[in-house]
């Protein structure tokens, strides 16, 4: 490695030290318009690994994402993409690639020009092996040379990663990259993800749905109504999901009655009565439904009916917020 | 890099239905100028004291048919991919965004300076045929149209980074501002891209002037190349702020 005068050298044959892969990171970072506050004092690090953006719909991912890489401008805050900052510095777009949400791609051009542009703009010594390698690894060959206003939904999402993954970025961001993909599709997208991680990548995605989440990434950043209300490894945030108080609605012949033997019972913290409905809360479920028709029993109630009333992910999200 | 981007915007803007709107509206004139030399051949005289020339030259297709292809072709040239969101795959490159805002404004700009030259020519050479000593005048008027092709282009590519209604506005700027108020306030040719272009025109050849409001050549080209600029510093300025409008 030729260096610098002798004079000035530090000392030589010492090796430099590999460079870092640059990740990106948010400090208390805000967005809003006008009134609505689309994203509230978010702060994280993202490093090598499949890191996944897990929230409901409405709850910001996207601007998130679009903060993340430069595309709309935090309004308080800061993010920096490798040490510097995200926003009005185009250069920063060599290092990300990023896969919006939305379908549009420029549908008169094949595949093939789609990824090509792309390689043009990022100004690739060579362009056809870079076209040629991104292609592949979406598995898009075949459809090449058709054009992208003829494909199916999900292959036009591998292209668009195709774009994105052409000029080999170390940082990937893609937003909701699972819409529209059959499970056979998905399975090929998550096996890319962790491709890339195991590259040394910095990836992100963002989903509405926690199986997808689940299968890749090894840190999950949950999302709600703006502001990060969980953050850790994905078993960790399946446990805080699955323990979490449930409710859930009975009727039986004598509700009273059976309120009063169901208090009693330790897996159970919270009994209402209402109109002709009993709401039991319980953080465990298994044991709520082994105790209840034995004490119904013994207590010489009828039980009609028992129904879980918030399964829905909001609830579970909006639980997440409320901790 | 540009050559990309031209020839991908390019494809773009001239896709098949816009290029055939621009091409029926461009047709106009020509027809005009057909109809001038039937009628002429019969014996009757067509727009008055005026020569038809001046008529179909600055009341058509400066006035009307310029400005309309500049504004559909210039707004298209980013207002497309604002609108169906691939302005990203623009957006997420190293490439400086006065390149990006200078490769729009090639391809709107030649796009609207060779129809609006062709009908021009097309017309000049059908209703000027045979006629001594025009080719000066028909020199200046394509000269003054490709200045005011190239500076209303920046204007509307700019208007098209400022507001998603650029088409409106445009419009109204053209109808409203230069056409109608410009009768009722003379000062307006100042801040007239028509004016600009007729000032050009009469420098460049056309010689004479159009009416007693009209702008010195020289004003004409000062400010034209004032407000060229301007434009497109403010196109440069606002792409590099662009934020993607979020659908949450």
């Amino acid at each position: 490695m030729s260096g610098p005068s002798a004079a000035t050298s530090p000392a030589v044959g010492v090796p430099a030290a590999p460079a870092p892969t640059p990740g990106i990171e948010l400090r208390s970072v805000s967005r809003w318009y006008g009134n609505v506050v689309a994203v509230n004092d978010i702060s994280f690090t993202l490093g090598p690994g499949v890191t996944g953006l897990l929230g409901p719909n409405g709850a910001g991912k996207s601007t998130l994402l679009h903060l993340m890489s430069g595309f709309l401008r935090p309004s308080a805050g800061e993010v920096q993409i490798a040490g510097g900052p995200a926003w009005r510095r185009p250069e920063c777009h060599r290092l990300v690639g990023f896969v919006p949400e939305r379908e549009a791609v420029y549908s008169f051009l094949t595949g093939t020009e789609f990824v090509r542009f792309n390689a043009r703009l990022q100004g690739l010594p060579d362009v056809d092996a870079a076209v040629a390698r991104a292609i592949e690894m979406v598995g898009l060959e075949d459809a090449r040379d058709r054009p992208v206003g003829t494909y199916s939904k999900g292959m036009r999402q591998r292209i668009k990663v195709a774009g994105a993954l052409v000029h080999d970025p170390p940082i990937l961001l893609l937003d909701e990259p699972f819409n529209g993909m059959d499970p056979r599709q998905r399975l090929g997208m998550m096996a890319l993800l962790d491709r890339m991680a195991d590259e040394g990548r910095v990836v992100l995605f963002s989903s509405h749905i926690l199986e997808e989440v689940e299968h890749v990434a090894r840190r999950v950043l949950v999302i709600v109504a703006g502001r990060l209300a969980a953050s850790g490894d994905y078993r960790a945030i399946r446990k805080l999901m699955t323990d979490r108080p449930h409710a859930f609605t009975v009727r039986s012949s004598d509700d009273r009655r059976l309120a009063t033997a169901l208090i009693g019972h330790p897996a159970i913290f919270a009994v209402e009565l209402g109109d002709g409905l009993l709401t039991v809360r319980s953080s465990d479920f298994a044991a709520l439904s082994r105790a209840i028709s034995g004490l119904a029993r013994s207590a010489g109630v009828t039980l009609f009916e028992l129904i879980p009333t918030d399964e829905s992910l909001d609830s579970v999200f909006s639980y997440l917020v409320q901790r | 890099m540009i050559v990309e981007m031209l020839r991908v915007t390019a494809r773009q803007l001239l896709g098949r239905r816009r290029t055939l709107i621009m091409l029926l509206l461009a047709l106009i004139p020509i027809a005009l100028a057909v109809l001038f030399r039937l009628s002429d051949a019969a014996g009757g005289s067509f727009g008055g004291d005026r020569p038809f020339y001046r008529a179909v030259f600055d009341t058509f297709i400066v006035t009307l048919l310029l400005p309309l292809i500049a504004l559909l072709f210039g707004t298209a040239a980013f207002g497309a991919e604002v609108e169906d969101g691939t302005i990203v795959y623009l957006l997420a490159k190293p490439i400086p965004r006065w390149k990006s805002v200078l490769a729009k404004l090639l391809v709107a700009g030649a796009a609207t300076i060779v129809l609006a030259g062709a009908a021009t020519l097309i017309t000049a050479l059908i209703a000027l045929a045979g006629v001594e000593g025009t080719s000066g005048i028909v020199t200046g008027y394509l000269v003054g149209i490709a200045a005011g092709g190239a500076i209303y282009t920046c204007v509307f590519v700019a208007l098209s980074l400022i507001t998603g209604r650029a088409l409106i506005a445009g419009l109204v700027f053209v109808v409203l501002w230069e056409g109608v108020l410009a009768n009722f306030l003379p000062g307006i040719r100042f801040l007239s891209i028509r004016q600009y272009a007729l000032g050009i025109a009469d420098a460049a050849g056309v010689g004479g002037r159009v009416t007693a409001d009209t702008l010195e050549p020289g004003q004409a080209i000062v400010l034209g190349a004032i407000v060229a600029v301007a434009a497109t510093l403010i196109a440069i300025r606002r792409l590099g702020r662009f934020e993607i409008p979020q659908e949450d």
